[in-house]
C-alpha cells in the first residue's frame, strides 16, 4: 500500500516540496513589515522567488498585486499539470473559486451598469486567469447587457444552473448578493461532490483539511448575517454550507438562532474555534484567526506521511495564505500605515501568535 | 494514469514474486553449495568440485537469480528515486547533483546482485 502511494506520488511529492522551498519565509515578511514605499517592498521582493517574475510587470502596486496573482495561478497550474481522474477535477474546482470570483464581479458591474457606457477599463478589476483553462470569456460577459444574457452565455458550465435558481430574489431584492451566495453554495456543494469522488484514504484527509475552510466559512458568514444584515435564523440556515468537519447541522441550527456574541461562542464549545474567536468580535479579525488555524493544521498535515493528497493541499494552503499576507503588506505599504495599525490583519502573524502559545 | 494503473494492479504481485523468488535465491545457493561439499567428501575428490554436473546446474541457476532479482529490485528504486530527482529538478535545476547521487545509491543495488552472482560463478 504504500509502496504504491510511492510509486504514485514521488514526483508529486518531490515538486511539491520544492515549490514550498521557494515560499516566502518569516524572515522575509518580518522584512516587508519594517519598510515603506513601492521601492523598498520590490527591493525586498526581489530577495525572494518573486525576483524571477519581475521583469513582465508594470512597476506599481497594482502589478504587483497583479503578480502575486499570476504567480498562485502559475502554481495552480503546475499541480494541476501532474494530476489526473478525481485528483485533478478537486484541484480544477479549488481553482475555479477564482474563476468564480471573477464572475462575481462581472455580475456586479452589469447590475449596476443603469445605460451602456463605455466597458473599457473594466476588466482590471478582474484577475488575469489562464485563457486555456478558463471556462467562459470574460470579454464576452462584459459585453452582456444584463444578467439573463449572463445567463444565457455561461450554458454549458456549472455557473448557469445556480445563476438561474437565485434569478427571482435578483429580481425582487435587486442586489446581486443572492446571485453571488447562490454561486458560493453551488460551488461547495461541487467541491464536496468532487472530494467524496476520491479514494476512501484520500477523501478522509481532504475531508479533514478542506472541512475546516467550510467550517469558517459557516461561522464566518453566520457570524457576518447577524451583525450586518440582520437576517433571520431561517434564512441564515438557507445561506449556510452543509459540510464541514466539526459543525454539524444541530450545531449550525443552535448557532444561527444564538442571541449574541457570547451565545454564538457557547454553541462552539468543544470545537477549536471557540478559543480562536474569544479574543475579538470583529468579523474580519475573526476570519483570519480561523484562517490561521487552518494554516496551522495544513503545517501539522505536512509533516506527517508524505505521499498522499494532502501534501498538494497543504500546499495550496500555504500558497494561498502567503498570497493574501503579501496583498495586506502591499496595501498597507500603499497607504502608507504602520505595522502596527495593520499587523492584525496578516494570518502568519496571527499563526506564530497561536503556535507560541501552544509551545 | 497508465503507470498508477500498472503499479497499483501489478505491484503486489511483483512484490510477492520479488520476495519468493529472493528467498528460493538463497535456499538453493546453501543448498548447491552443501550439496556439492557433500559429493565432494563422498568421492574425495576436493579438486574435481566444479565438474559435479548437479552444482555446475544450481550454480549458474543461482547466479542468474541474484542478477536477475536484484535488477528488479534496482529498477524499482531507480523508478522511485528518478522520479523524485524529476519532480525536484523541474522546479529548483540546481538539484540536478544531489539527486542524481541518490540515484546512483539505487542503481548499486544491481551491483550486489552482480557481486554475488560473480562470487558463486567463482565457486563452481
Amino acid at each position: 500500500m504504500m509502496l504504491k502511494a510511492a510509486f504514485q506520488y514521488s514526483y508529486i511529492n518531490a515538486k511539491i516540496r520544492s515549490l514550498k522551498s521557494m515560499l516566502l519565509k518569516r524572515i522575509d515578511y518580518e522584512n516587508m513589515s519594517r519598510i515603506s514605499g513601492y521601492e523598498g517592498l520590490v527591493e525586498c521582493l526581489k530577495r525572494t522567488s518573486f525576483a524571477l517574475k519581475w521583469k513582465n510587470y508594470q512597476p506599481s502596486f497594482d502589478g504587483l498585486i497583479q503578480m502575486y496573482y499570476e504567480d498562485l495561478f502559475s502554481s495552480y497550474d503546475k499541480v494541476i499539470e501532474m494530476l489526473s481522474g478525481n485528483r485533478k477535477k478537486l484541484i480544477q474546482h479549488l481553482y475555479q473559486k477564482y474563476e468564480m470570483e471573477n464572475l462575481k464581479v462581472i455580475l456586479r458591474i452589469i447590475s449596476s451598469e443603469k445605460s451602456n457606457k463605455k466597458l473599457t477599463g473594466k476588466s482590471r478589476y478582474l484577475l488575469s486567469l489562464k485563457k486555456k483553462t478558463a471556462s467562459f470569456s470574460a470579454k464576452d460577459l462584459l459585453k452582456a447587457k444584463n444578467v439573463d444574457e449572463i445567463i444565457y452565455l455561461l450554458q454549458g458550465t456549472w455557473y448557469g444552473e445556480p445563476l438561474k435558481h437565485s434569478l427571482y430574489r435578483f429580481a425582487l431584492e435587486k442586489e446581486t448578493f443572492p446571485l453571488e451566495m447562490a454561486l458560493d453554495l453551488f460551488y461547495y456543494k461541487r467541491l464536496w461532490q468532487h472530494i467524496s469522488s476520491l479514494s476512501y484514504r484520500e477523501r478522509k484527509i481532504a475531508q479533514n483539511l478542506l472541512g475546516v475552510q467550510y467550517d469558517i466559512l459557516n461561522i464566518f458568514w453566520i457570524f457576518r448575517f447577524k451583525k450586518m444584515f440582520y437576517f433571520s435564523p431561517e434564512e441564515i440556515l438557507n445561506y449556510s454550507l452543509m459540510h464541514g468537519k466539526y459543525l454539524s447541522a444541530n450545531r449550525r441550527l443552535k448557532l444561527a438562532y444564538s442571541v449574541d456574541y457570547n451565545d454564538m461562542l457557547n454553541n462552539l464549545i468543544g470545537t477549536p474555534y471557540k478559543e480562536l474567536l474569544a479574543y475579538s468580535d470583529d468579523p474580519e479579525i475573526c476570519y483570519r484567526k480561523l484562517l490561521s488555524y487552518k494554516l496551522s493544521l495544513a503545517r501539522k498535515n505536512w509533516q506527517g506521511f508524505p505521499f498522499q493528497i494532502g501534501t498538494i493541499l497543504d500546499y495550496l494552503v500555504f500558497k494561498e495564505i502567503e498570497i493574501r499576507d503579501l496583498i495586506s503588506l502591499t496595501e498597507a505599504n500603499r497607504l502608507s500605515l504602520s505595522f502596527d495599525k495593520v499587523k492584525d490583519y496578516f494570518i502568519y502573524n496571527h499563526y506564530a501568535e497561536n503556535s507560541e502559545s501552544t509551545n | 494514469m497508465k503507470f498508477s494503473f500498472v503499479s497499483s494492479k501489478l505491484l503486489p504481485a511483483v512484490l510477492i514474486s520479488l520476495v519468493t523468488i529472493s528467498l528460493f535465491m538463497t535456499f538453493l545457493i546453501f543448498v548447491s553449495k552443501a550439496y556439492s561439499t557433500d559429493t565432494i567428501s563422498h568421492t574425495e575428490t576436493t579438486s574435481r568440485q566444479s565438474t559435479n554436473p548437479e552444482a555446475i546446474k544450481w550454480g549458474f541457476f543461482s547466479a542468474a537469480l541474484a542478477i536477475g532479482a536484484s535488477t528488479i529490485g534496482a529498477a524499482i528504486a531507480v523508478g522511485l528515486v528518478g522520479s523524485s530527482a524529476m519532480g525536484a529538478m523541474s522546479e529548483r535545476p540546481e538539484m540536478a547533483g544531489r539527486a542524481l547521487i541518490f540515484v546512483g545509491l539505487a542503481e548499486g543495488i544491481a551491483i550486489y546482485g552482480l557481486i554475488v552472482a560473480i562470487m558463486i560463478l567463482g565457486k563452481i
